[in-house]
C-alpha cells in the first residue's frame, strides 16, 4: 500500500490551508480517535497506520483552521467513516449495510467455542459482538458508546436524522446487551466447570 | 432509548482502552503525518515551471505542422511502385 498523497498542486491547496502548528493540533487532538474509530470498526492492526495517514491527507485538504472543535470532531468523524467504510469494501469484508439475518431477538447467539471465548481479550471480544450489528448500526454504536458523541453530533457525523439515528441506536443497544449477557452467561459457566463446582 | 448494562459497558471500555494506540504507534503516526504535511507545503511553495513564450510556441506549432505534413506526404508515397 502506498501512502496516501497530501494536495501538492496549487489548485488542490486549500484556500485557508491551516498553519503548521494548526495542523500538529489537530493531528494530535484527533489521531486517536481516528486510529481507534478503525480498528474497533475491523481494519486490520497492519492497516491501521495507512489508513490514519489517509484520513489526515483529507482532513489537511479540508480544514482552514476556523472552524469550531466541536464542528472540526463531526467533520473528522465523518471523514474517518467514509474512508474507514470504503476500505472495508475495498478489501472484500462482507457487505455490511445488510443487517446479520441470523440475530435474534435476545436468544442464543453463535459465539464460537467457550474455550476460545476465555482467551480472547476484551477488544476481540467486542469485534465478536458487533459482528451481530449492521454496519451502519456499527457506526452509531461506536460513536455514541465508545467515544462518547452527542447525538447530534453522531447524526450529523453519519449524515443522518435524529429518528434514523434513535432507530439505529436503539436496535444496536439491544442487541449488544443480549450477545454481551449471553457471552457474560458462557464464561460464568465455563469458569464455574474450571473450578470443579457442580 | 434502553441503555447499555454495566457488564456490556466495562467490557466497551477495556476494548476502548486496548484500541487506542500506544505511545510509539502515536508517536511514530504523529510524525509520519506532520512530515506529509511540511512535504505538501514545499511543494506548494516551490517555484512554477516556466512557461513558453509566444515566439517558443509558436516554433512548436510550426514544427508539429511540418512533421504531420510529412508524415501525411511519407503516407501518400512510401509503398507505391515505380513504374
Amino acid at each position: 500500500m502506498s501512502a496516501p498523497e497530501l494536495p501538492t498542486s496549487r489548485d488542490d491547496a486549500p484556500a485557508g490551508a491551516p498553519s503548521s502548528d494548526g495542523y500538529r493540533t489537530v493531528c494530535e487532538n484527533h489521531v486517536d480517535f481516528v486510529w481507534r474509530f478503525a480498528a474497533i470498526r475491523g481494519v486490520d492492526s497492519a492497516a491501521l497506520e495507512y489508513l490514519v495517514r489517509k484520513v489526515f491527507s483529507v482532513v489537511h485538504g479540508r480544514i482552514n483552521g476556523l472552524e469550531e472543535a466541536s464542528e472540526l470532531r463531526v467533520s473528522i468523524a465523518g471523514i474517518t467513516r467514509n474512508i474507514v467504510r470504503g476500505f472495508l469494501r475495498q478489501i472484500g469484508n462482507r457487505s455490511p449495510l445488510e443487517p446479520v439475518a441470523e440475530r435474534g431477538g435476545g436468544g442464543s447467539f453463535d459465539l464460537g467455542p467457550v474455550e476460545a471465548l476465555s482467551k480472547k481479550s476484551p477488544g476481540e471480544l467486542v469485534d465478536l459482538i458487533l459482528t451481530q450489528l449492521s454496519e451502519p448500526e456499527r457506526e452509531a454504536f461506536i460513536l455514541c458508546e465508545v467515544e462518547g458523541f452527542s447525538l447530534t453530533e453522531t447524526a450529523a457525523a453519519l449524515h443522518i436524522s435524529a429518528d434514523t439515528l434513535h432507530i439505529r441506536l436503539t436496535e444496536a443497544r439491544r442487541v449488544f446487551n443480549a450477545v454481551s449477557a449471553h457471552l457474560r452467561a458462557e464464561l460464568f459457566w465455563k469458569s464455574r466447570d474450571a473450578d470443579g463446582k457442580p | 432509548m434502553n441503555e447499555l448494562r454495566p457488564y456490556g459497558r466495562e467490557l466497551l471500555e477495556a476494548a476502548r482502552r486496548e484500541r487506542t494506540p500506544n505511545g510509539a504507534e502515536r508517536a511514530r503516526v504523529l510524525k509520519a503525518l506532520l512530515a506529509a504535511a511540511e512535504h505538501s507545503r514545499l511543494a506548494v511553495e516551490a517555484p512554477a515551471p516556466s512557461k513558453l513564450n509566444a515566439a517558443s510556441k509558436i516554433f512548436v506549432l510550426l514544427a508539429l505542422a511540418a512533421l504531420i505534413a510529412f508524415g501525411v506526404y511519407m503516407a501518400g508515397h512510401v509503398g507505391v511502385p515505380r513504374r
